[in-house]
């Protein structure tokens, strides 16, 4: 029996097709499950939550107590907007900082360029302990302000390779044309350059962004103001907190007690939708993006 | 301004505590004086050995201990860790608000995850940023050193009969005390944990019972017999949550961690019978009695199950009663309960008493000016359990943060968010037991505690420094406990234990235990 040919290539056995099929169903389960574990959880009662240990896949009812409970107070509220707007203000002013350092390593006539770069690539083979960057967060006059969590992390040595590396690979008759025509660097920059890097600094400002999102490590060092913290270290103290010390520490309070997994739960969806979200718009941009650095050099 | 007294309170007498002779690395002179600070006379009393004054109901119309407002007006900056979810912000928080008000003085607190505690330490330490007041726990490094640069001797404002200018303070046992004293002086107060810091085996009663398997076992092959009886693969339950290792270490009357015998230190590791603990321990794995996910979860996780009654028992500390008896009201017929370990082979094993403090908080150097209005508010803070002081601290605002019924409190929704103010981890009056609503919870826990305590051995370490221990310590602690989880998992041979207590040994306990001994020494000597 002859097999249908599809891009010039005969078509694959229906068994070989199904078996395919189910590792790859397989695979999404695997991936899916503990999503919908979260969501559910979140979800149900706490009698279910109790029953079931503690994690739930098919909720009996549907509760939105938990949510209730995490967004009132104001403190998940609060710090979903610091952590919204650290995330906005650090991508920009990291997607600005390093298509222009990118730029610039990029042109090979610039005076000190192989220098430059060995810095950049020194920054992603060494980094500074934590209590040097403490102590220069501390010098600066960042401390308990939210500048300490956008400054030491703006620019990303791997981000700007690889933007150098988009840049590197622009034709150079495109340059010269434009300068021919009189454009000064920062006009081919501007007007060249960033209009034909839309995909790469999808990806990057997608990097920076999740990374500004998810991180928790420098507020927790920087921050004692508690109402200045992202969700993320919020999202830490209940979960983090919950399994760490139990009830074994709390002594007589009986009034204090590590929060319900439905909480735990419903914070964790809290945290990752935001971001989730953000990925659908980027899915286009993403193949191309992340292959600049991989091909070319 | 801001003189404590103590008001309603019935005579304040001076005595021991039932305690060891004092000092730590100090003499007995520096030890402040233990004055208990009756408030209310418990249903359920506890004793000089240990165990918890009991109460069904929080006291009626609770009194008023201290007089004026402790506080300067000025803030008060605190650092420590969080034992819970941060709580709303302070413009968003009735009861810190009041709190403040309260205290005369705003706590300005930095609340950090207790995680990431020791990094957020060392660097506000290396930056010099150390606030008023600030959080210590004992695995600190080189802890005398730092607390010598950083923290302010309180010696003479708190050693002896200073302290009764305190008289909450003064009310924190001896033995906590000895934890806040380095280098002769005193250079924190407790924050203590009387026996609540112990682990103990919690039992499904109600399953037990369904089981008929309800009786207490006299010996470690009757309690293997249980565990099999509990045990039931098909039902999703196993008869142990994690492996009760302590619990197994009792019945063979191991030694809580160091013992001392005329002024010589050994180590549990090095006892006879710790080889038979671990060959019981492999057996109890063995028999798949014990959950197939417990080496690869964690305490919490142990939790749900016995929540859920995936498993039967549960080793945890004797603080986790509350939370367990909290929880299982929504569970039908939960019932709960606990007893000492029998002797491996009958008869009576031991109960290892835990460290008596959570942790200490110091003051800083830098605050050597304010230090007397900063003791008014920690000892405002320690206000015993029944007094007006006390119900506010750990209930907040009546009609507010919680509604009474009869005389216990029952927090509204407001009030769980905004308790987490509640600076737990700053000072606290000595351990009460008291559940709101629970009077079989508070009877079944103390008729737990009479039983346990007359078997309580102490840890002899506690209170002694040792500069190996806070350095290495707990790493090759760890080491011995990945040995202990491969033997009892039977990928080692009992055996091979000797070989891990030698490497142990030349790595630190050797180290420790000389140290210890110096330590001891001098603490007798002083």
């Amino acid at each position: 029996m002859s097999r249908k040919i599809i891009d010039g290539m005969p078509a694959p056995a229906l068994g070989a097709s199904l078996l395919k099929g189910l590792i790859l169903l397989l695979i999404c389960t695997v991936v899916i499950v503990p999503f919908v574990g979260i969501i559910s959880t979140s979800v149900a009662s706490p009698e279910q939550v109790t029953k079931a240990g503690g994690f739930v896949l098919f909720p009996d009812s549907i509760q939105w107590s938990a949510y209730a409970s995490v967004l009132s107070g104001g403190v998940v509220t609060r710090s979903l907007f610091v952590s919204a707007g650290i995330t906005v203000v650090g991508t920009l002013l990291s997607l600005t900082v390093t298509s222009m350092l990118g730029w610039a390593l990029s042109r090979r006539s610039m005076v000190g360029n192989k220098f430059m770069i060995m810095l950049v690539l020194f920054s992603l083979l060494f980094t500074p302990g934590m209590i040097p960057t403490y102590l220069m967060v501390k010098q600066l006059g960042m401390l308990d302000s939210y500048w300490a969590l956008i400054v030491p992390t703006m620019v990303s040595g791997f981000n700007v390779i690889v933007m150098r590396s988009f840049f590197s690979g622009i034709p150079t008759e495109l340059i010269d044309a434009a300068r021919i025509d009189g454009a000064g660097e920062w006009q081919i920059f501007r007007r060249i350059a960033l209009p034909l890097s839309k995909a790469v600094m999808a990806v990057i400002g997608l990097f920076y962004a999740v990374g500004y999102w998810n991180s928790f490590f420098n507020a927790m060092l920087y921050l004692s103001d508690s109402a200045k913290w992202p969700l993320q270290l919020v999202l830490r103290t209940y979960v983090v907190n919950g399994t760490q010390l139990g009830d074994s520490d709390l002594g007589s309070l009986d009034a204090v007690m590590p929060p319900e997994p439905s909480i735990q739960m419903a914070i964790l969806v809290i945290a990752i939708v935001p971001i989730l979200l953000v990925y659908p718009f980027l899915q286009k941009h993403f193949a191309k993006g992340v292959l600049t650095g991989a091909v070319k050099g | 301004m801001g003189v404590i007294a103590a008001i309603g309170a019935p005579a304040l007498t001076s005595c021991g505590d039932g305690g060891a002779p004092a000092g730590t690395n100090a003499g007995q002179a520096v030890l402040p004086t233990f004055v208990k600070f009756p408030v209310a006379s418990a249903d359920l009393p506890g004793t000089n050995e240990g165990v918890t004054d009991g109460y069904f109901t929080y006291p009626a119309n609770p009194p008023r201990v201290t007089t004026g407002v402790p506080g300067d007006g000025k803030p008060i900056t605190v650092m420590m860790p969080a034992a819970n979810a941060i709580p709303p912000a302070t413009d968003q928080n009735a009861y810190a608000q009041e709190l403040n008000r309260r205290l005369g003085s705003e706590l300005k607190v930095a609340w950090t995850p207790s995680a990431d505690w020791s990094q957020k330490l060392a660097t506000t330490i290396a930056g010099d940023q150390l606030p008023d007041v600030f959080n210590l726990q004992n695995e600190t490094p080189d802890f005398p050193a730092m607390l010598e640069a950083k923290a302010l001797d309180l010696t003479p404002y708190l050693a002896g009969d200073a302290i009764k200018k305190y008289p909450a303070l003064a009310n924190i046992p001896t033995d906590s005390w000895r934890g806040a004293v380095f280098n002769g002086k005193i250079f924190g107060l407790p924050i203590p944990r009387g026996i609540t810091t112990s682990r103990i085996l919690y039992r499904r009663e109600d399953i037990l019972e369904q089981l008929g398997a309800a009786t207490v076992p006299s010996s470690f092959a009757d309690f293997l017999e249980l565990c099999r009886i509990a045990t039931d693969p098909g039902k999703n339950r196993w008869a142990l949550a994690g492996l009760p290792l302590t619990f197994i270490q009792e019945m063979y009357e191991l030694p809580n961690n160091w013992t001392e015998t005329d002024g010589n230190f050994s180590h549990l590791f090095e006892h006879e019978h710790m080889k038979d603990a671990l060959e019981s321990g492999r057996q109890l794995v063995a028999s798949k009695v014990v959950n197939p996910d417990a080496f690869a979860s964690a305490q919490a996780q142990y939790k749900k199950w016995f929540d859920a009654g995936t498993a039967v028992m549960v080793e945890d500390s004797l603080s986790a009663w509350q939370g367990f008896q909290r929880r299982g009201a929504t569970v039908p017929g939960f019932k709960m309960a606990a007893h000492p370990a029998p002797g491996a082979e009958g008869g009576k094993g031991v109960f290892w008493l835990g460290k008596p403090n959570h942790s200490i908080t110091a003051i800083n150097k830098k605050a050597a000016d304010r230090v007397e209005t900063i003791l008014n508010v920690l000892n405002w803070l320690s206000s015993p359990f029944g007094s007006e002081e006390d119900m506010f601290r750990q209930y907040g605002i009546a009609g507010t943060d919680y509604e009474l019924n009869g005389s216990d409190p029952i927090m509204t929704d407001q009030g769980t968010l905004e308790i987490k103010a509640n600076p737990v981890y700053l000072t606290g009056s000595p351990a009460t037991l008291y559940i709101s609503q629970g009077e079989d919870a508070v009877r079944a826990r103390h008729e737990a505690e009479e039983a346990l305590v007359p078997l309580a051995v102490k840890d002899d370490s506690n209170g002694l420094y040792s500069a190996t221990a806070s350095r290495a310590g707990a790493q090759q602690l760890k080491a011995m406990e990945a040995l202990q989880n491969d033997i009892v998992q039977g990928r080692k041979a009992v055996s091979d234990w000797d070989a891990g207590v030698k490497e142990w040994q030349a790595k630190a306990g050797d180290k420790m235990r000389l140290e210890y001994e110096e330590a001891f020494m001098h603490m007798n000597n002083a």
